[in-house]
């Protein structure tokens, strides 16, 4: 089974770096929000209907509701058939979080792994581990320490990761089957957005008692009135053109400016307020600091956090001591941890970098002639690369 | 809070349909009503963007669920994947609530003519169904 799976490092790199159950929990919270909406705008026109039937009669009267029972029966349809991605995703963020729990990490790389979920999370691109660089650290991390059994026993917990993985994978297939593909349903007398154009003086114009903010650019030809009025959320909106970069904000022309890939259907005729993550849940992130862009109350420090790691996987003393020599071992208790290193140390003649550290009396030979007796270059391998 | 968040945003526009009278005396009250859901339309579309991005788009290298090489994860073109599943759901969403908002607002101009042209609660019950409908007939 576990044959099929990516190594320890990689599966580490796709799942517990790159995901993030909270934000997928609170995602389905605000398509729930989203679906709810839609069926408050499905009451209302039932209510509009119901109660214009009480004093308005005749064939006009019924013409007229028999045009609004189609609007209600689109939006009604548009909620009944995508409603279950809420569910599927909340069933993706347990198995994600079961995932987490069964993957575990060394107890070397721990900060290091955190540090990369928070820099995923404020929107940050990271590197990620090559195979084999968690024995890599292990090396820097304790120099003279029992590589080989080291590695006996890392292979026991990447074989849990790779098992885990695999639940993981059969588990987002079975929530796929139920998750929806989207299902286009056609509103009566929408315009078409090859008629968005045409319809600018043919559509007739909106006057509300009460206007709102978004009244005048309802229509969508309106898309070329400049001056949205709604405020925006400062250091969310995308500095290029708007519409250029996310399809769901307005183009100066819905038609004729398309980019290309982009459905013009999924484009507002109106400019909305960019909310990315607004309500995206109420657990505060660690990210106060990550400034005006994603820091915000609205933006993903404001929201959502960091995923916990499992428990992490800690050697015992008796493969973490130096294999030959007492006196690595005691200068390892005054060493740092390296978990800003790089992902792949090269191995430089068979002894570490940053291993030279001076005992308690400050000896340091002993270490460079016990680590290139045991840490000698392998040349079937490529630099900076173990096998396991 | 602010009036440009879409759980807010969107209540306040309903809200501002809520006290309108429906009755055939108050024909012109549709326009607003129609008009004063389909304003509340573009928070929903923002609602449900925020609700997409916040997994990750399609075509990113990651989303939330996990790097796009986790192959149920995965989005790349003839992938049956969880990534394009959401994609697909956002864009039919989308592009059903912009169909949703333009009728609504078609609706409402119609409306506002019929209140118009017919001013008493006798001429507005007298309207032919034909007429209704051949002034709701979207011209291509």
């Amino acid at each position: 089974m576990s044959s099929a799976a990516p190594p320890w490092e990689t599966i580490v790199n796709q799942v517990v770096i790159a995901g993030n159950y909270h934000k997928v929990t609170a995602a389905a919270d605000q398509w729930r929000a989203a679906f709810g909406q839609v069926d408050g705008l499905r009451e209302r026109l039932e209510h509009l209907s119901r109660t214009s039937a009480e004093s308005w009669t005749g064939g006009g009267a019924d013409a007229f509701r028999a045009h609004v029972a189609k609007l209600v029966d689109a939006v009604r349809t548009t909620a009944d058939a995508h409603r279950s991605v809420a569910g599927g995703l909340d069933a993706c963020a347990g198995h994600l979080k079961e995932a987490f729990a069964a993957i575990r990490v060394p107890e070397w790389m721990y900060a290091d792994i955190q540090a990369k979920q928070q820099a995923v999370l404020r929107g940050g691109q990271v590197a990620g581990y090559a195979p084999g660089a968690f024995l890599v650290h292990f090396e820097l991390e304790y120099p003279g320490a029992d590589l080989e059994a080291a590695r006996t026993v890392l292979l026991g917990y990447e074989q849990q990761a790779q098992q885990a993985y695999l639940v993981l994978c059969e588990r987002y297939r079975e929530t796929l089957a139920g998750m929806p593909k989207g299902t286009r349903v056609t509103a009566p007398a929408a315009a078409r957005p090859d008629q968005a154009k045409n319809q600018a003086g043919k559509a007739p114009a909106t006057q509300t008692q009460t206007p709102s903010p978004l009244s005048s650019a309802q229509l969508p030809a309106a898309a070329t009135t400049p001056a949205p009025t709604v405020p925006t959320t400062p250091g969310l909106d995308p500095p290029t053109l708007p519409g250029l970069s996310d399809p769901d904000l307005p183009l100066p022309d819905p038609v004729d400016t398309l980019p290309g890939g982009l459905d013009p259907l999924d484009i507002d005729p109106v400019t909305v307020p960019d909310t990315r993550l607004a309500g995206a849940g109420g657990e505060l992130g660690g990210f106060g600091g990550a400034g005006g862009g994603v820091g915000g109350g609205a933006g993903v420090g404001g929201g959502v956090k960091v995923p916990s790691l499992g428990a992490p996987v800690s050697l015992p003393e008796s493969i973490t001591a130096p294999v030959r020599g007492g006196a690595v071992a005691k200068a390892r208790a005054g060493a740092s941890h390296s978990g800003g290193g790089p992902a792949m140390a090269p191995m430089m003649g068979g002894f570490a970098p940053g291993g030279l550290q001076p005992d308690a009396t400050g000896e340091t030979t002993t270490l460079l002639k016990d680590m290139s007796n045991t840490f000698a270059a392998d040349d079937s391998v490529p630099p900076g690369v173990i096998d396991i | 809070m602010t009036a440009a968040d879409p759980r807010t945003g969107f209540d306040a526009a309903i809200r501002r349909v809520g006290e309108l009278r429906v009755d055939v005396e108050h024909l012109q009250s549709f326009d607003p009503i129609l008009a004063g859901l389909g304003d509340a339309v573009p928070y929903t579309r923002a609602q449900v963007r925020a609700a997409y991005d916040t997994v990750g788009g399609a075509g990113a290298a990651s989303t939330a669920l996990g790097s796009a090489e986790i192959e149920p994860v995965g989005h790349a073109d003839g992938v049956d994947g969880l990534s394009r599943r959401l994609a697909g759901t956002r864009a039919a969403v989308q592009a059903n609530l912009a169909d949703v908002a333009s009728s609504l607002a078609f609706t409402a101009g119609v409306m506002r003519k019929v209140a118009t042209e017919y001013k008493t609660a006798d001429e507005r019950n007298r309207i032919a169904a034909s007429e209704i409908d051949k002034l709701l007939r979207r011209r291509s």
